[in-house]
């Protein structure tokens, strides 16, 4: 059997001729499929938008959450070590005020979405309706 | 005629998924940078060019997070009759089905009317958007990025909410000519 194996040393050299080859050979590819899929029932902007706003959502809700428990940890660690400063030396650079805020700051970070609750409640007199899971606005 | 309210039906229905988006990842985001921003506040080796920052940020945020109620409130008082809320229920697109006898109607306003009818959902998801490109305006005014005072945000929520109403607008304006 006569096979050509591409040596990896070639294969940079190679590219140009093989990426063109290979997206002659997939673009009718791509058309018959966009046309197979423009055929099928629910494939639309909003369908394509539902599975995207979903990911988004989810993907967006977790990278949240864990910079609410990082920064609220940071500012954990910094009131304490402010307020430790503090008490060494009263005169120096770190404030009790600071320390103090700091976790507060911490508690804050990690309990954002009762934060965003509270702030929620004081604007529009309810708790927020947009809740982290994939939604669509309606209107009546 | 019915492609093209098709393709209009389906621009909205996009739009008022990317809406519940936007609000989610912004006010999110806005709430923890107005945590940040209360915690800075007091560190002595900050000074804020703009001390209230974390207050507009933690009110933006909640604006975003029940931006639905906050579009109720405007439209109350602008008074075109229509109501947002937001459905966890993702639905695809239900276009209008045109009825081609009836479409044209009687007069040239009943057709006007018609046409906008048809479009309906495309102009109150489109003013939805604009309104929410309104408030993210008002933040960066508050910023102090901006240019403008702001006015210019103001009108755009103003108009953005008069795009979500064009259906009675249009009905106000054609009354004239009834």
């Amino acid at each position: 059997m006569n096979r050509t194996l591409i040596r990896l040393t070639t294969l940079p050299a190679r590219m140009p001729r093989t990426l063109a080859k290979a997206a002659a050979l997939a673009t009718p590819a791509l058309f018959l499929a966009q046309h197979a899929f423009g055929q099928a029932a629910g494939n639309t902007l909003g369908g394509r938008l539902q599975a995207a706003s979903t990911d988004l959502t989810t993907g967006g809700g977790f990278v949240l959450e864990i910079l609410g428990y990082l920064l609220g940890g940071a500012a954990m660690l910094a009131g304490i070590y402010t307020i430790w400063q503090h008490s060494k030396n009263p005169n120096g650079q770190a404030r009790f005020g600071y320390g103090l805020v700091s976790i507060l700051a911490g508690g804050a970070f990690l309990t954002a979405s009762l934060f965003g609750t509270f702030s929620s409640q004081t604007l529009a007199g309810a708790g927020p309706s947009n809740t982290g899971t994939a939604q669509q606005m309606t209107f009546q | 005629m019915q492609g093209f309210v098709n393709l209009g039906a389906d621009f909205g229905t996009a739009i008022a998924i990317l809406i519940p988006l936007i609000c989610y990842l912004m006010g999110g985001g806005l709430l923890i940078a107005s945590i940040y921003g209360f915690w800075q506040w007091l560190n002595p080796s900050h000074s804020p060019r703009h001390p209230w920052m974390p207050f507009a940020a933690l009110f933006t945020s909640a604006a975003l997070l029940s931006y639905d109620r906050m579009l109720n409130f405007a439209n109350r008082t602008f008074g075109g009759g229509v109501r947002t809320s937001l459905s966890g229920n993702l639905t695809s697109y239900t276009p209008p089905t045109l009825n081609a006898g009836t479409f044209v109607g009687a007069t040239p306003e009943d057709t006007l009317l018609n046409i906008i009818t048809a479009f309906e959902l495309f102009f109150e998801a489109y003013g939805a958007l604009v309104v929410l490109f309104g408030l993210m305006g008002l933040y960066h005014v508050m910023q102090g990025n901006q240019q403008h005072t702001m006015g210019k945000p103001i009108v755009q929520i103003v108009f953005g909410i008069g795009v979500m109403n064009v259906l009675a607008i249009a009905t106000t304006v054609m009354g004239y000519f009834a």
